[in-house]
């Protein structure tokens, strides 16, 4: 079998990562959203006599910008070695992502196309020449629909027959000013337009001054207008969009979204019916998964009788039950949340959020994209502060990755639902969901607000010569694949999520129960970290225990109510779980009242970000500094706020 | 008739006659298809007033008003 390189270029969001993972079978994710694909991937296939190993470049839509998703994707194609470039095209927007296929051809010939979405611009009336357009530039395009899987077949044979013959395509033709510079540079420089926009110098004097005085009259500016007028003219006869129409559901959602009253209503009720779904479905999987792990439980105990006692009751009563509550506590509404939230972002929701809501971010000195990194914070931090990437400017990012956390996280939102259950509503019927989910609800808006005013205040101290901005696509809905979408953000978000709770909550379990069942003279250690944190907690309105589970709730917020049922339980094992009212008991018999519930949940809402979101910061910001403000900020705010609503009642 | 981007009304269109936006916008804004000479339209504002989202033939996509002021289109 031959071994063959290809790679995908292409606009962002036009379906380059849906054919990438067709092809190699991998499951990265595709939001409708531009922005989501950062770094190059790496993938391999097979068709016929070939192993093709593929590469999905980032999208971009050109390869001559300065961000970092165009320096990622030209430098690629200008430097490293493959047999075919794959530029995928834009069927709704051929005028727009045939510009990088024009610059494509400036500097490789092996390249051919594919127009995606071929289905989606029939539906708008949007009538495209394929035949003309392959005669003009000479090369095969092959039309997909990504989403359907169809034509990736064709796709596979074109690049097989494109090895064994390939072609030359028609390069393209550029306006008088630039043509100007070429005539005079290709005596001198191979591939002379790639020189125009890199730093490079060339050996001969006379020669460079030239070239830099050439550099200096010719912008980036030029030569992207020069590519649009030459692709404006190849398309003329192309497209004919006279007949083309808006899609019902575009405007529909658009009437709806952009009216002052129901645009607000609307997005609020979408993520209560979100929340409220959640809390509403998760109940009874959940209580399965109690009693399924309790029946293990006198099992496993059976059958590791033989070990002693010092062994066992750690590992069974530390470990084991620490991690099944966790996965019984944490997992239904994971794969509830997740799901449902994909569905939203497949579907091109949130470009719309971060339009209706980059007014008051502006004025915080940030723009609306904060909005979508704290909706991907509401799955988990770490990957809300991945994705501000998608930010210009390096102030909106630092903005956003140090408030991130104000968004509650799926790992601490179980943990909220169950405090609410206990304390603030006392029936478990329909009602009493939404009656929770309202005030998980409130909770979160709370977060959104925090999020603003210390957006705001960080503003004034942070890089103040940069000023915000905001340019966005609003991309037109596209119906998600149910199936698809579900079974991929259980396999991609909620099992890693998990994962990682799991491997933390085991090992803690066990040394919770060392913690609370050694004894240093009187007292266990346990006791001892309690009467030292105890004053303090007191302080704020909470008590020593609950200050001690988020401190060791620290690799991952999910063991936090685990540990502090396994603190107040003095038997130094965690509690079975009978129902909602015993749990309910054993906190009011330590001590809980209605204000250490609201606090709880304050401090649920406000504290250090998880030692994962930690080292992201870390990485994304390369700043110790940063990732210290990110750990001070929110614990500081969650104990002053604490501190005033203890000093009020 | 020439006049600012940002005045133009909901479905008023234009064709763009000048962009005086510093260079890092006006790359970001050239991607989407805002060049000289395009055709533009004002297809719908936020539930706030702005941003605005305009189309260039197949694109929608949001601007600031305080950008798109410096945008001057021909009607």
């Amino acid at each position: 079998m031959k071994r063959k390189k290809a790679c995908f270029i292409g606009n962002p969001n036009v379906g380059k990562s849906t054919i990438f993972n067709i092809l190699t079978n991998k499951t990265q994710h595709t939001g409708n959203w531009t922005g989501k694909t950062v770094e190059n991937e790496f993938g391999e296939f097979s068709y016929k006599n070939i192993l093709w190993e593929v590469i999905d470049l980032p999208g971009t839509y050109s390869l001559i910008g300065e961000s970092k998703e165009e320096k990622i994707a030209s430098q690629f194609v200008q430097e490293e070695d493959y047999d075919i470039a794959v530029v995928v095209l834009d069927a709704t927007n051929l005028e727009r992502s045939i510009e990088i296929l024009l610059e494509v051809l400036d500097i490789k010939t092996n390249v051919i196309a594919c127009l995606n979405l071929c289905d989606e611009a029939k539906k708008r009336n949007i009538i495209i020449d394929i035949a003309k357009l392959e005669e003009k530039l000479n090369l095969p395009i092959i039309t997909t629909n990504a989403k359907e899987k169809k034509g990736i077949e064709e796709l596979c044979e074109t690049m097989n027959k494109f090895i064994e013959h390939p072609h030359y395509p028609t390069i393209p033709k550029h306006n008088p000013k630039i043509e100007n510079y070429l005539q005079w540079a290709r005596k001198y420089i191979e591939k002379p337009l790639t020189y125009l926009t890199n730093k490079k110098e060339l050996k001969e004097k006379e020669t460079n001054a030239k070239l830099n005085f050439y550099r200096k009259s010719l912008t980036r500016i030029d030569l992207l207008e020069s590519y649009h007028e030459f692709g404006t003219e190849l398309l003329n006869d192309v497209i004919d969009r006279t007949q083309e129409k808006e899609k019902k559901e575009d405007h529909f959602w658009n009437t709806l979204l952009t009216n002052p009253i129901s645009g607000f209503i609307t997005m609020i009720l979408m993520l209560f019916i979100i929340l409220w779904l959640t809390i509403y479905l998760s109940n009874i999987p959940s209580s399965w998964l109690f009693s399924f792990f309790e029946h293990l439980e006198s099992l496993l105990y059976k059958m590791l009788s033989f070990l002693p006692n010092f062994i066992l009751n750690p590992l069974l009563l530390g470990g084991y039950r620490t991690l099944y509550w966790v996965v019984s506590v944490m997992l239904p509404p994971m794969m509830i949340f997740f799901p449902l939230f994909a569905l939203l972002e497949d579907y091109g929701l949130f470009p719309r959020i971060a339009f209706n809501l980059d007014k008051p971010f502006a004025k915080c000195g940030s723009c609306g994209k904060q909005s979508l990194t704290m909706c991907m914070g509401l799955g988990c931090n770490a990957v809300g502060v991945t994705s501000t990437r998608i930010m210009e400017s390096k102030k909106m990012r630092i903005l956003s990755i140090l408030t991130n956390v104000f968004m509650p996280c799926n790992g601490r939102f179980p943990a909220m639902i169950c405090v609410i259950n206990m304390f603030f509503v006392t029936d478990h019927s329909l009602l009493g969901s939404m009656t929770s989910s309202l005030i998980l609800l409130g909770i979160i808006l709370l977060g959104i607000f925090l999020t603003w005013i210390v957006t705001k205040i960080l503003n004034h101290f942070l890089l103040k010569e940069e000023k915000s901005m905001f340019i966005l696509e609003l991309p037109s809905f596209r119906k998600p694949k149910i199936i698809g979408t579900v079974l991929h953000s259980w396999k991609e978000r909620a099992i890693p999520v998990l994962k990682r709770a799991m491997s933390v909550s085991f090992p803690a379990g066990i040394l919770i129960y060392f913690v609370a069942n050694i004894h240093i003279g009187e007292i266990t250690i346990l006791e001892g970290l309690y009467h030292l944190l105890n004053p303090f907690g007191l302080l704020i309105g909470v008590d020593g225990i609950i200050l001690l589970s988020f401190l060791l709730g620290i690799p991952a917020n999910e063991i936090v109510i685990p540990i502090l049922l396994l603190c107040y339980t003095n038997s130094g094992s965690l509690v079975e779980y009978e129902s909602i009212d015993s749990l309910r008991q054993i906190l009011i018999a330590n001590g809980w009242t209605t204000l250490t519930a609201i606090n709880f949940l304050l401090l649920s809402l406000c504290h250090f970000p998880c030692a994962t979101t930690l080292l992201t910061i870390k990485k994304e910001t390369q700043s110790t500094f940063y990732t210290i403000l990110a750990f001070l900020i929110p614990t500081l705010i969650g104990i002053g706020l604490c501190f005033l609503i203890t000093l009020i009642f | 008739m020439q006049k600012m981007l940002s005045k133009l009304n909901r479905n008023e269109e234009g064709i763009i006659k000048s962009i005086a936006l510093e260079e890092i916008k006006y790359f970001k804004v050239m991607h989407l298809g805002l060049m000289k000479n395009a055709r533009i339209k004002c297809v719908f504002k936020s539930p706030l007033q702005d941003p605005i989202a305009y189309q260039i033939k197949g694109c929608t996509f949001a601007l600031r008003s305080e950008d798109a002021s410096k945008i001057m289109v021909e009607i």
